[in-house]
């Protein structure tokens, strides 16, 4: 029984990369000591007054740009009432009737879909403090209060209910977070909890126009647990709608042990946060020269770079995704090809490279690609020997690993090593020759037909040669030799 | 008219504790000051732009984003003020059950 939609819209509640909080100037970082990153500002001491950063500001309008949104040229901020210990003023500042930026879109691409997913709002507020109710595994029957998050500037982002499966709201998520990672207004490091997400999911049967009735599921903070809790909850409202009882709107919470939602308010009593315009913060005036400004900061975003890739490079999408996925690595890639000599054969043979070698060495060492100890330039060399047939991969695998240690020029390496190849006829023709002779056994073998018999006489020049024969030239002499 | 409903939600939101022997009193003198702000109803404000703010400066206030950490003191006070704490941080009753 298939008759019925998901319409699943998000919020996307976004840290913002600013060094000082957003009304006051604790420092943002992150794992500090409880309470250290406090002041009279962010505790709400009785008669302080907010002052804005401006950066917050300009990263909203920035992150609203690259997603085609409108930008308001006056904005106010809001106070959201409500009382909760995570926030000691009773009160969140946020944005209600003016938010920075409103009408924004995203193009979805999925393996077989593009479609466009509307952006409602994107408004500027505060973080809450963090609140803890358990030490490892034990429960607290008290709770604790740490408000070093508190006062660190969000950007909330809210899509429309145009989202129609779990899969298309992580693709949303992943296209999302690489866009603001490019444009760097923020980590979007989940783990640090510098994206959360609150989803709502209703389902319809598809001949109706009306959307069903709505379940938020509040605080999700990985993209696999959002998937998982879609999953759970469409399955779960469907089972509901076709025993013919009816959905009760409330907040749910995803249990990520058991793998369900489970029950947490009720939308009965809908909080009433009395929302008005805050009084200590006067507007916002967005420049057409500020908008102007913050647009021309704003680098070749992922999905035009993809196309540009597709047509300048000829990779294929695999690559092109795992290149694209990060800004640094793609500009390590476009930098290495730029100083190859031999830039039509030189793509496909970097991109390999940075994909599998460099790569899994800077994981283990947890660098970035911007840490990486092999520069650009070097690498370009390395592939360009490759190429040129003065070393084979085996070779250039290791002179790779001086290359990572040592930070230095392959051309070097080589020399020192002596590892050129040998790709000189005569010389290894004489060598040939003394293989056969040391493996007439095997030798004997392959002329009897036993094609895999040529593995040890290889093996030998090899040997001789401390791997530096080419191998191509070594199976055409041995060819010759043997069928003669 | 205010009825007793609004009258305790709206003392909810002020943390106001009012007994059933009070209710009648809140709600006539509540009733007795909204029919007082009534009259300003009577006052066309089609072309009163609303006031938000008691500054009418129209440049941006904010300020840069340096980081400048408060000092050690004064987090020690605002921390040894909380009305109970747990190591660093600020203990408060349970909120999750």
């Amino acid at each position: 029984m298939n008759n019925y939609e998901a319409s699943i819209g998000l919020e996307i509640h976004v840290q913002i990369n600013t060094k000082s909080k957003l009304f006051c100037e604790c420092p943002t970082s992150f794992g500090e000591i409880p309470n250290s990153n406090i002041c009279v500002i962010c505790t709400s001491q009785p008669g302080v007054l907010p002052i804005l950063n401006k950066k917050a500001v300009e990263a909203v309008i920035k992150t609203g740009l690259a997603l085609n949104a409108r930008i308001n040229k006056k904005c106010f901020f809001a106070r959201k009432q409500y009382f909760y210990p995570d926030i000691p003023k009773n009160y969140q500042i946020t944005q209600f009737e003016y938010p920075i930026c409103q009408e924004g879109k995203l193009i979805l691409i999925t393996s077989n879909i593009q479609k466009v997913i509307n952006i409602t709002r994107i408004h500027l507020e505060e973080d809450a403090g963090k609140l803890i109710h358990e030490f490892g595994n034990k429960k607290l029957d008290y709770s604790l209060l740490d408000l070093n998050r508190a006062g660190i500037g969000l950007m909330e982002i809210v899509t429309e209910p145009e989202i129609n499966s779990a899969n298309e709201a992580a693709t949303f998520l992943n296209q999302l977070k690489n866009i603001i990672e490019y444009l760097n207004t923020s980590e979007c490091n989940m783990e640090e909890g510098n994206m959360r997400c609150d989803v709502n999911v209703s389902l319809r049967n598809i001949v109706d126009k009306k959307l069903g009735t709505k379940i938020e599921i509040k605080n999700m903070n990985s993209i696999s647990g959002i998937k998982d809790a879609i999953t759970y909850e469409i399955n779960r409202q469907r089972y509901i709608l076709e025993s013919r009882r009816k959905i009760k709107q409330e907040t749910r919470l995803w249990d990520s042990n058991r793998k369900v939602t489970r029950s947490m308010r009720d939308k009965e009593n809908t909080l009433d946060y009395r929302y008005f315009i805050d009084p200590n913060l006067i507007p916002i005036t967005i420049t057409e020269t500020l908008i102007k400004n913050l647009n021309s900061e704003i680098p070749e975003l992922p999905i035009l770079k993809k196309n540009r890739f597709y047509k300048e490079y000829l990779l294929n999408e695999y690559d092109i995704n795992f290149l694209v996925s990060d800004k640094n690595i793609a500009d390590y890639f476009e930098k290495t090809v730029f100083f190859s000599k031999n830039k039509k054969r030189a793509t496909k043979i970097i991109a390999n490279w940075i994909i599998t070698d460099l790569m899994t060495k800077l994981n283990e060492n947890k660098l970035s690609i911007k840490e990486s100890p092999i520069n650009c330039e070097n690498m370009a060399k390395l592939i360009d020997l490759i190429i040129n047939g003065d070393i084979s991969n085996k070779i250039a695998r290791m002179i790779f690993e001086d290359m990572y240690i040592k930070s230095s020029d392959p051309r070097n390496i080589l020399r020192e090593k002596k590892l050129l190849q040998i790709s000189d006829k005569k010389c290894l023709t004489e060598i040939c020759n003394k293989a056969i002779i040391k493996n007439s056994k095997a030798a004997l073998e392959f002329k009897n037909g036993k094609q895999k018999a040529i593995y040890a006489i290889v093996g030998f020049v090899m040997k001789e040669t401390k791997g530096c024969a080419n191998p191509k030239l070594i199976n055409s002499i041995l060819l010759e030799l043997l069928t003669k | 008219m205010l009825e007793k409903i609004e009258l305790l939600t709206v003392a909810s939101f002020a943390r106001l504790h009012i007994d059933d022997k009070e209710v009648d009193g809140y709600i006539k003198d509540l009733n007795k000051i909204l029919s007082q702000a009534n009259i300003l109803q009577e006052l066309s404000t089609t072309d009163v732009v609303p006031t938000t703010h008691i500054v009418t400066k129209t440049a941006n206030a904010w300020r840069s984003d340096i980081s400048k950490p408060c000092s050690y003191d004064v987090i020690e006070l605002i921390l040894n003020n909380a009305p109970a704490k747990k190591e660093r941080f600020y203990k408060i009753k349970k909120v999750l059950k």
